[in-house]
This record gives C-alpha cells, structure tokens and sequence, in this order.
C-alpha cells in the first residue's frame, strides 16, 4: 500500500516526503521535533498546527479555492495529494494573470475566514496546466478579524513588491471586507515605521 | 587612517577608534537605569556631561591623537531623539574644529557590520535584536545593495518586551540579564505564539504573561515568556535561512547578548548545516567601535557628507542606507 517515504524538501517547520497511497503520488508533511525549545511547547506547536492546517485546507476545498486534497491527518502529520508544479519563490516576475489571482485566492480565504499566515510567493503553486494553488495553511487561523487579515495582505505586498499591483486590485473585487482590511493595512504600516525605539522609556519626569 | 566613532542612541555614550577595521578602542560611559526606566533627558544630560571626558578616554586608549583622526562617524539612528543629539553635536564640533569629514551612521547597519566583520561570516543573514528592534535581514544588490528586512516584530522589540514585564514584576534593572536568571528554576506554561511568516508580534505575549503576574511563579513566567518570543525569533530566522538558502547566521544587537537565544539558534542553524556567528559581548551591547567601523567603511568607499547633512533620524529605518562597499 505505502511506498518508503523519499524527502523532497525542508521547511521551517516541516520535512516534506513524497511516498504512494493506493497508487497515487502524494505528499507528506512532517512536522519536525526541535529539541532547542521547551518539549512543552514544541508539542503543542506541532499538534495545534497540524490539526488547524487539516481543519483550513478542508474549509478552503469547501470555498472553492484550490489546495491539495487532503488524504490522512496523524498527530503531527498530515498526507496530502501531490502538486506537480512549483512554487513561485524562485520567480523574478509574476505575470498580470498570477498576480490577479493571487489576489483573488486571497479575496476567497478571506470570504471564507480563513487567513493564511503565511501568504507569499513560497507558498503559492501553480501546476503544468496553469492552475494556481495555495499550500502551507501550517499558520493560518480561522477567524474573521481585520487584523489578521491585513497581515495577510501586508505580508503577499511585502513578498510580490512592485507585482502587488495586479493582486491587490483583484482582492479588492473579490474580499468582501475590503474596505474595512485595507484600512488596517495602511494602520499595521504605520505603526511598523514609526516604531520608536523607547527603551522603556518614562515620559519626562520635570 | 584612524576614524572615531560617536554612539548615543540610548542610554550608553560610546566612543571606538578604528584603524583599517581594527577595533584600537572602544570605551562606554553607561547611564545607570533606575527601577523607573530611561528618562530621556535625564539621559541626555548624563551624556553631555560624560560625553567629552569619553571620547578622551577612548583616545588614551587607542594611543592616538586627536589630531591624527582622519574622519568622524556618530550615530544618526534610530533612537531617542535627544539623546542622539548629544552625539551629534560632540560629532559635529570635532569635525569643524579640526576640518575632517563627518559621517552619519545607521545604528542597526553599524550592529550588523561589526559583527559580520569580527566574526568573517561571508554571505549570511542576519538577526538584530535589540530593546526597540527585532528584524531578519539579509543583503541584496538591487536596485543599489542594501540590506532589506526578510521579517520583523509588528509591535514592540523583545528587548523592551522582556523589559515591560520585568519592571510589571517589579524586578531589578538590567531586566534582561535579571529575567534570564530567574527563568533558570522555571517551568514552562502555555503562552501565546505569533509568527507569520517571517515576521512576529510580542504584545499578545506581554500582555498574557503580565496577567499571569501575581497567580503563577514567576520562574515560571519568566521562563516562559522568554522560551516563547526567543522560539518565536528562532522559527522566523530559520523561515528565513531555508527561503534565502544561505548557510550563516549573525546574532547581533543588544538581545544577542543572551546565552539562552544563542544557545537555540545555535540548535536550529546546526539542524540544517547552517552556522550561527555572534561577537563578543563589547559589541553585541551599544558601542562606539561599531560607528567607527562604518564611518570608515563610508570614507574609504569615498562618501562625504557636509555638515548640514550630518542631522539624527528616530526612525531612521536600515533599509533606507545605501551599502557602497
Ligand atoms: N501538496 C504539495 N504538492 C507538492 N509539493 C508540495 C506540497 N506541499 C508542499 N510542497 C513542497 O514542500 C515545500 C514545503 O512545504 P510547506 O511550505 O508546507 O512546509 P513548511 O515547513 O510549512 O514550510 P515553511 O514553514 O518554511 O513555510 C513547499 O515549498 C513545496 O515545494
């Protein structure tokens, strides 16, 4: 039934594995043990995490938004069908059409309260046909908060750069909580310039 | 060829000469922070008041004469506005009295450079953490070479995180080393974790482990809160090694100081064959060396500044400074 497991990839969280289940090719994410932090903390941080990445790829094949099919969730792992693509991390440019929907992708997540966490071009696939998916739901929240929602949107403009454009016009039409996301983006952006560096600081005691 | 350089960004008022990248000095005058935390202009005046008899010292030590420096570097920012004036303006004073060019210096650029330097790492990224400041960066040569920020605390840096609390508890100053003793007999409870990507909050953080003050020990808490954001700084740094595939890591700024942070980055990095660098603690906490090292490394690479320019930047963030060597 099951092949041995070959490692494709490396994560920050977790090793990817490419293995056969009843004969199709699939993808296991393994989250890794990190022996450098609290065992406390670790576990719950490789529990919590698999069962909301299971819980968000569910909820987002439900909205419509292409993710991979999930096949088996373990304890810190989860099996998932295979993409036969890449990434668009190694990508200099992201054309018109990717950059809509990236944006669109977005817009749906957001419909659906998803946030992703994690939102940038490592994280979006497309395959040999062109379809564009979303993997790596390992941070996403379901919740409708603007705020997490923005960080979203802060972190895909942070990774597109000057593409941002085409994704966020497309967000704009789809997210039906723009107005109200943006807003906190431009808020969230702010306040990350003008970070002080007080130290603690008292106000003047004279 | 020997420059001077002037740090006053917070409460330490530091002065280094260097020569060709050698450190020949690197003195500290350290305003004492009270239980109350930094008064500004209590901490400027401290600086203006020390700040000449620092950068004679520093000088004795270096076996230098003053009027043998060829170029002065001070820190333009980020920091506390008034107290980086008073770096400016000793800065400024010398280089109109003896007619040597002035060079304003970024405080995080300065930070990483130095250590990159004493540590020879070649092609790393780095974490600054500092009280004010927490970012991954990593260099890049376009559209002119600079460092970019990979991620960063969306609130507060985890210095003053690990401060707040500690002054909340009512501990001794300096909270940083004071927390990281007590946390030694704690026991981890559960605390909020966010990482997005490369970049990080504190504040959910802080504020759980404020409330807990009072019904938990505070080992406990101490324990806690540090293991949690210096877990937190360490699955962002790797996010970012394994998407940048660089095989260095330099740990600086005043944060990198902590055994226990170098101790789980050292973790991480050797998971994935990666090496972590830090430099002594003399350069890790503010000094004056650092600005030196950069104010020569901008004379060197032929950048003037008049003296109108020479001006302080709160804010000044280190993805604005252009690396010219
Ligand atoms: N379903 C899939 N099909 C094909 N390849 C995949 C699939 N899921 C993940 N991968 C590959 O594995 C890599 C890592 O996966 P993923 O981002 O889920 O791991 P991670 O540990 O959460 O990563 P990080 O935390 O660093 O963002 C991806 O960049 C992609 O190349």
């Amino acid at each position: 039934m099951v092949k041995t497991p070959k490692k494709i990839s490396e994560g920050a969280e977790a090793d990817i594995y490419e293995s056969k289940l009843f004969g199709t090719r699939c993808i296991i994410k393994q989250r890794r043990c990190k022996s450098y932090i609290p065992k406390e903390l670790d576990e719950s941080l490789r529990e919590r995490r698999t069962r909301t990445e299971a819980r968000a790829i569910i909820r987002a094949a439900h909205a419509g938004i292409p993710v991979p099919r999930l096949l088996m969730v373990g304890v810190d792992s989860i099996w998932m069908g295979a993409i036969k693509g890449d990434t668009f991390q190694g990508k200099k440019e992201i054309p018109q059409n990717a950059q809509r929907v990236f944006g669109e992708l977005l817009g749906k997540l957001h419909n659906a309260d998803i946030s992703h966490g994690d939102f940038t071009k490592a994280n979006l696939m497309s395959d040999k046909t062109g379809k564009i998916f979303v993997i790596d739901f390992g941070l996403a929240n379901i919740t409708d908060s603007y705020e997490e929602k923005a960080l979203d949107l802060l972190l895909l403009k942070r990774s597109l750069g000057k593409d941002f454009g085409g994704a966020i016009k497309a967000y704009k039409k789809t997210a039906v909580s723009y107005i109200e996301v943006c807003a906190r983006l431009s808020e969230i952006e702010l306040r990350g310039r003008y970070q002080e560096r007080t130290m603690a600081a008292e106000k003047d005691e004279e | 060829m020997a420059v001077l350089g002037i740090e006053s960004s917070a409460h330490t008022f530091g002065v280094g000469v260097i020569e060709n990248g050698k450190v020949l000095a690197n003195f500290k005058s350290m305003y004492k922070i009270s239980d109350k935390g930094l008064v500004p202009s209590k901490v400027a005046d401290f600086h203006s008041r020390n700040g000449k008899r620092a950068i004679e010292a520093a000088l004795k030590k270096s076996g230098i004469d003053i009027s043998d420096i060829k170029g002065i570097g001070y820190t333009k920012g980020p920091g506390i506005g008034s107290c980086l004036r008073t770096g400016q303006l000793a800065a400024k004073s010398i280089s109109l009295a003896y007619s040597i060019p002035i060079f304003p210096v970024n405080h995080a650029l300065a930070h990483v450079e130095i250590t990159k330097h004493i540590c020879g790492a070649k092609n790393p990224i780095a974490l600054y953490v500092s009280g004010g400041n927490s970012q991954i960066l990593a260099l890049a040569e376009n559209p002119y070479k600079h460092y970019y920020v990979l991620g960063e605390t969306f609130d507060i840096g985890v210095g003053n995180m690990i401060d707040v609390f500690a002054r909340a508890a009512k501990l001794k100053p300096a909270w940083g080393s004071t927390v990281a003793r007590i946390a030694e007999s704690g026991k981890y409870i559960q605390m909020p974790y966010t990482v997005k990507g490369m970049d990080f909050t504190f504040t959910g953080l802080l504020t759980h482990a404020v409330k807990q003050i009072g019904s938990r020990k505070i080992e406990d808490i101490s324990f806690s809160i540090q293991e949690t954001a210096f877990a937190m700084l360490c699955e962002a740094t790797e996010r970012a090694l394994l998407l940048t595939r660089k095989k260095e890591l330099i740990l600086c700024g005043g944060v990198a100081q902590s055994v226990r942070l170098r101790s789980m980055l050292g973790g991480m990095c050797s998971s994935h064959n990666a090496k972590l660098h830090f430099a002594p603690d003399e350069f890790n906490a503010d000094n004056g060396a650092m600005i030196a090292f950069v104010a020569e490394k901008m004379m060197q690479s032929g950048m003037r500044f008049s003296i109108e320019d020479a001006d302080t930047d709160q804010h000044y963030r280190i993805d604005k400074v252009r690396v010219g060597w």
